[in-house]
């Protein structure tokens, strides 16, 4: 150290700044902790190659739900019930249907995944069924295809509908000894009237749209990678606990309140950035749709509080940076599991659910932007799952809070 | 500009049932340099943390620059900067950017604090280091931006809390010879330290510290004379030297006389009047000195005499 003899340089007690406010060192601490994660090569690719690579090889394990099944078709009759029933299937927006001369070329193309199911419409249903006899309707289809129950029910409506109509019309023939014919007109015009009005098609369990197959898992990543990435995080601020720059900075006019609150702002921003950058390269790259975007701005906002708050906990409890990252990743991985992250909550057990919907934040947000993404609910059908996931944000923001707080002020 | 740079008055603080600091109370006047001398353990960054406002004392008040000082955000910490005992930045950052988060945090504008940067980087010899990550310094190094983040905005008093401990022989020479700098330059110096030689080096004034109390208080000067302490002839000789010491009893310039083996160490009140009457009484009686050495009494000595323990205990 060199000072010159009359160095202009040193001139103390001379006047130099203002106290800052608590936003500028809020500021000035969010600032650094994202210059530190920017020169962090393994903190930078957890953020931002680790996800992408998930979401690539998870993503092309599931088919892109156009929304469109495609159908094979033997229509062996054009008329009476078979006419109904090819009446109903290309009518169908959901439905894309290719006529086949024979059974077992459907049942070729669905073994090969050219067309997703069949119907074999046999060429005298309709004289069978109204010969009292039992009319068979043959539904080939791949058993690990979700087009499955929806073309079983549709099929289901239609032969229940001739069914009606031909057991009205026989019981207008024995009572009023009607000719057959006029009989099934009349009832034909009463099952009509019967079911108009009364019928409204309601798209059950999807959006109508397109849904990438990477969209489950890009949403699943965004929550998983928001809160590991803080709970990691947290090793951050211990750092600035056990590298003495918390107790320097504090022998500035800066508040344990000030710093405490800086500490957390930069928590949030980088939880957030994660956040958007899963969102919006997922769009881009991969044609992800996020419904809603108030649903998926509100949650990403929400949970990264909740991130945030986890994260300052977890830099207040470790003693270590290295414990923050030991203890951060498998909490992290358990919740995220527990939450709907690996795989859909619907398909865990109801008990699961409950639990999930308890001890994890991750649950409300999968389950509020898979409401979003995959059936196109808006913020009002959500409202629930935000509620919760700030009441979450508010409890561990003000455990987190209470507890850095008081280990800056021990030092 | 105050003539008191700091004061604490009364200062006690506890940690559970063990007193760290108890009735500890001194005053660093602008320009000073004053040292908290004391061994590990001593009370003596418990006394710097109250004084920085980063604990607050059970009893006392502390003042620096005319403002009461306290924990949380108060005026009297715009007049202070800290140079903690431990480098306290970031290593993964460069000196500037450490410099400059700090700077923010004590206020300084955006051109005010690029001016300042430059300044102090100057003041530690680091501009051509300013853009390299901390964590590639030397030790040397690390300790002077340690010092830098410290000087940015121009502190009435600079506290460092022993500054060179771990530090190789060649930047400690390097640390203290900017520390002087600084001091000639008007700034007040809070100096803690177990290190004796530097506390007698640095410091105008010395405060004694042991046990967290304060037992001494002054200038060198001041320190061995309060506790009788003189300059002592240490004499080798053939022989035994209690004839020596008897002929020596009763000569107005000697103190008190203690004899060794072959040793004789006769404590004066001026060695360089002393030195040729000794020579020649022991002519006198027949004693052969072998050997003579003169050993000034040193702050080692007068913590010796005050506590019964030496410094490095």
């Amino acid at each position: 150290m060199t000072a010159p003899a009359r160095s202009p340089l040193v001139r103390p007690g001379e006047s130099v700044g203002d106290a800052p406010s608590t936003w500028s060192i809020a500021r000035s601490v969010a600032a650094v902790d994202l210059r530190r994660l920017v020169r962090d090569r393994v903190a930078l690719f957890f953020m931002v190659v680790l996800p992408f690579v998930l979401i690539l090889a998870l993503g092309v394990a599931f088919p892109t739900d156009t929304g469109v099944v495609e159908v094979g078709v033997v229509a062996g009759e054009t008329t009476g019930i078979g006419g109904q029933l090819l009446e109903a299937v290309g009518g169908a927006d959901t439905l894309d249907v290719t006529f086949y001369d024979e059974p077992q070329d459907v049942v070729r193309d669905i073994q090969l995944g050219r067309i997703e199911a069949g119907i074999i419409i046999p060429p005298d249903l309709t004289e069978v069924v109204e010969s009292g006899g039992t009319g068979e309707v043959r539904l080939e289809l791949d058993p690990a295809n979700q087009a499955s129950a929806m073309l079983r029910n549709m099929l289901d409506a239609v032969v229940e509908n001739q069914a009606l109509v031909l057991t009205a019309a026989r019981f207008a023939e024995d009572r009023t000894g009607a000719e057959k014919q006029e009989a099934l007109a009349a009832a034909e015009e009463q099952v009509r009237q019967l079911t108009r009005g009364q019928v409204e098609s309601v798209t059950v369990g999807g959006s109508g749209r397109p849904v990438s197959g990477f969209a489950f898992t890009a949403l699943a990543q965004m929550i998983l990678f928001m809160f590991i990435n803080s709970l990691a995080g947290g090793s951050s601020i211990v750092e600035m606990r056990t590298f003495g720059v918390a107790g320097r900075a504090l022998t500035a006019p800066v508040t344990v309140a000030g710093l405490t609150f800086g500490i957390t702002l930069s928590r949030f921003l980088i939880a957030l950035l994660q956040g958007l950058l899963i969102a919006v390269v997922s769009a881009v790259a991969f044609g992800v749709d996020w419904g809603d975007p108030t649903v998926l701005v509100s949650v990403l906002v929400l949970f990264a509080l909740v991130s945030a708050g986890a994260g300052v906990l977890m830099g207040a409890l470790a003693r270590t940076p290295d414990q923050a990252v030991a203890f951060g990743i498998p909490i992290s991985l358990a919740m995220a599991a527990l939450g709907g992250c690996f795989f859909p909550l619907s398909v865990a057990p109801a008990v699961m659910q409950v639990v999930a919907r308890v001890l994890t934040p991750q649950a409300w947000a999968t389950s509020a932007l898979t409401a979003s993404v995959f059936d196109g609910a808006g913020l009002g059908s959500v409202v629930v799952n935000l509620a919760v996931l700030a009441g979450f944000a508010a409890l561990y923001l003000s455990f987190g809070s209470v507890l850095l707080s008081r280990r800056l002020r021990e030092g | 500009m105050p003539t008191v740079a700091a004061s604490c008055v009364g200062l006690r603080k506890a940690y559970g049932d063990r007193l760290a600091v108890a009735d500890v109370g001194f005053t660093v006047h602008a320009g000073e340099s004053y040292g908290l001398l004391g061994p590990n353990g001593a009370g003596k960054t418990t006394t710097i943390s109250v004084l920085c406002g980063l604990l607050q004392a059970d009893a006392g008040t502390v003042e620096v620059g005319g403002a009461p000082m306290r924990t949380g955000r108060c005026d009297a910490k715009q007049h202070l900067g800290l140079v903690p005992q431990d480098i306290a930045l970031y290593p993964d950052l460069t000196a500037r950017e450490n410099l400059r988060f700090f700077g923010r945090l004590q206020g300084l504008g955006r051109s005010e604090l690029r001016t300042r940067v430059d300044e102090v980087l100057e003041i530690v010899a680091l501009e051509d280091r300013a853009g390299d990550r901390v964590e590639s310094f030397s030790g040397g190094m690390k300790r002077r931006c340690n010092i830098a983040a410290a000087l940015l905005h121009h502190p009435q008093l600079l506290v460092l809390d022993e500054p060179t401990v771990g530090v190789d022989p060649q930047s400690r020479a390097s640390i203290l010879d900017g520390i002087a700098a600084l001091q000639e330059h008007g700034m007040a110096v809070l100096y803690t330290t177990h290190y004796m030689e530097e506390a007698q080096r640095l410091c105008d004034r010395i405060g004694i510290i042991d046990e967290g109390r304060l037992v001494a208080e002054g200038t060198q000067t001041e320190l061995l004379a309060a506790v009788g302490q003189h300059p002592v002839v240490r004499l080798t000789v053939d022989g035994d030297p209690s004839g020596l010491a008897g002929a020596l009893a009763g000569d107005p310039l000697v103190v008190r006389t203690s004899v060794g083996d072959d040793r004789l160490e006769v404590a004066v009140t001026d060695p360089a009047r002393a030195l040729a009457p000794l020579i020649e009484r022991a002519e006198h009686v027949g004693t052969r000195i072998s050997g003579v050495e003169v050993v000034e009494p040193d702050l080692e000595s007068v913590f010796l005499h005050l506590t019964g323990k030496a410094l490095r205990d």
